[in-house]
Formats: structure tokens, C-alpha cells, sequence
């Protein structure tokens, strides 16, 4: 699983480069989120815009990894896609779970406001 | 189609049957959501009925005549708790926070949003799960 990652302050960005987010690779996105934490990195804001398919594999691994970060930091995401939009509707994780931006520059503002 | 049960064969079936719908459904979203029942359906087969064996398979047949969408998952593993088809809300999206969300358990209530009717059955060691969709003809190519 390609994950592009760059820093913006303290907040890390990062976005996977797949276009599907499943049950095939969200253990290792899993993997890596989980790394990232554990090597510190409490506020991360995920783009998502690549993705154009992600099934509740998918949502199990971004629930993970806003888990791990816990009250620690804060997780953000943005370039959120039709299709997985629907999905975040659908499981009504984007109303008090998710924190879902419309671009990058709110989603590092939210961020950046919790350092 | 058959596909062996690894996890990262999954999407084969999900290109399938957007292959299939490609050029009857014009509503990308509707396709969107049929292609995620399909996968969530293969990958529960793969994971919950045979472990992710890859020695063994999932069977998918997709059936489209006139407005009737019918997708068949076939698997040879060990059956489900089909009383979890009674229970649409059985992940209960209202009980969203972050701290009671749970990580997973959310595909058949994934299936049972997308399609209009899921039925499973299991006999002869055989478990299939059937899911239908009545496609309208304002989903339809070509048509008002």
C-alpha cells in the first residue's frame, strides 16, 4: 500500500495512493496509520481524494486509527469522494465520529487549532 | 465467476459486476452501492465461512434480465447467523460516537442498505447468499 506523506507544521499529511480502500489492503493502511502514531505523529489529516471505492474494511481501518490517536491528537480528513461520501452518510459515521473536511487547507486549520 | 479467498482477489468480483452494470445503470452511485454489497458478501464468504483458505473459492453469479438484478454468493464454508439478515439496523448507525462506534460488523448492514431484498440459504453444504435489485428505468441508460 503506497502512502504519500508530508509534513505540514507539526501536523502530518497523509494520502493513500490507491484507488480502493478494501478489505484487500486496509489491514496495511491499517499497518502504516498505526505506525505513524507510534512514532508520534498525533495529528494527521488523511486525503482521501485517490480513493474511489472503499467498503467497511475500509472504514474499520480509519476508525482504528482515530481509536489509537484517541484524546492524544486529533485525526481529520478531507477529499472525500462521492462514492465514499455515501459511505460515511450511509454508516452515519460523518455526523459526530469523522471529522470530514471539504479541502486541505480547513482540514490543516482544524488541525493546527489542536496542536 | 469464482474467485479463490484472498482478501486481495476481492475486487476482482467488484469490477465484474461493475463491468456488468457499466452500460446499463447510468446512476454511478447505484452502481457504487450494488458493487460494495458484492464485495462486502465476498469477503464475509471468504473470511467468515472459509477463513481466508485460499485453497478454497467464492462463487459470484450475477443474473440480469429486464429491471431484475440478482447476485448469487456461493460458498462450500461454514454457514452464517442468518437471523443477522432480520436485523437491518444490526449495526445501529444512530449509536455513532466515537467512542461506541465499533470497528467493524458493518457489512450486512452495508448489504441490506444497497439491495431490496438479501436472502441467505445454506443445504448441501452449500451457503448462498442472494441479493436482489430492482433496477428503475430512470437508473437505465437510454431511457426517460
Amino acid at each position: 500500500m503506497d502512502i504519500e506523506t508530508r509534513y505540514e507544521g507539526s501536523a502530518l499529511l497523509a494520502k493513500p495512493l490507491e484507488k480502493r480502500l478494501d478489505a484487500g489492503n486496509a489491514p496495511a493502511f491499517k499497518s502504516h496509520m498505526v505506525n505513524y502514531i507510534l512514532e508520534d505523529h498525533l495529528h494527521i489529516a488523511i486525503d482521501l481524494s485517490e480513493i474511489e471505492f472503499m467498503d467497511s474494511s475500509g472504514l474499520s481501518a480509519l476508525l482504528s486509527t482515530l481509536k489509537t490517536i484517541g484524546s492524544r491528537g486529533k485525526l481529520v480528513l478531507f477529499g472525500v469522494g462521492r462514492n465514499v461520501g455515501k459511505l460515511f452518510s450511509l454508516t452515519r459515521l460523518d455526523r459526530g465520529v469523522f471529522e470530514i473536511h471539504e479541502d486541505k487547507h480547513s482540514a490543516l486549520q482544524s488541525l493546527n487549532k489542536a496542536i | 465467476m469464482t474467485i479463490p479467498c484472498r482478501l486481495d482477489h476481492v475486487h476482482l468480483a467488484g469490477h465484474a459486476i461493475k463491468g456488468v452494470l457499466a452500460e446499463t445503470i447510468k446512476d454511478s452511485e447505484l452502481v457504487f452501492l450494488i458493487e460494495l454489497a458484492v464485495c462486502e458478501a465476498v469477503s464475509n464468504s471468504m473470511q467468515h465461512a472459509h477463513g481466508c483458505n485460499a485453497d478454497c473459492n467464492v462463487e459470484v453469479s450475477i443474473f440480469l434480465c429486464n429491471s431484475e438484478l440478482v447476485i448469487e454468493v456461493t460458498d462450500t464454508g461454514a454457514p452464517f447467523n442468518a437471523d443477522l439478515l432480520k436485523n437491518k439496523q444490526c449495526h445501529d448507525p444512530e449509536d455513532a460516537t466515537c467512542e461506541k462506534a465499533a470497528e467493524g460488523g458493518r457489512g450486512i448492514f452495508l448489504i441490506c442498505r444497497a439491495m431490496d431484498e438479501v436472502k441467505y440459504k445454506s443445504f448441501a453444504d452449500r451457503n448462498i447468499l442472494t441479493m436482489r435489485k430492482t433496477i428503475k428505468p430512470t437508473d437505465r441508460d437510454g431511457e426517460p
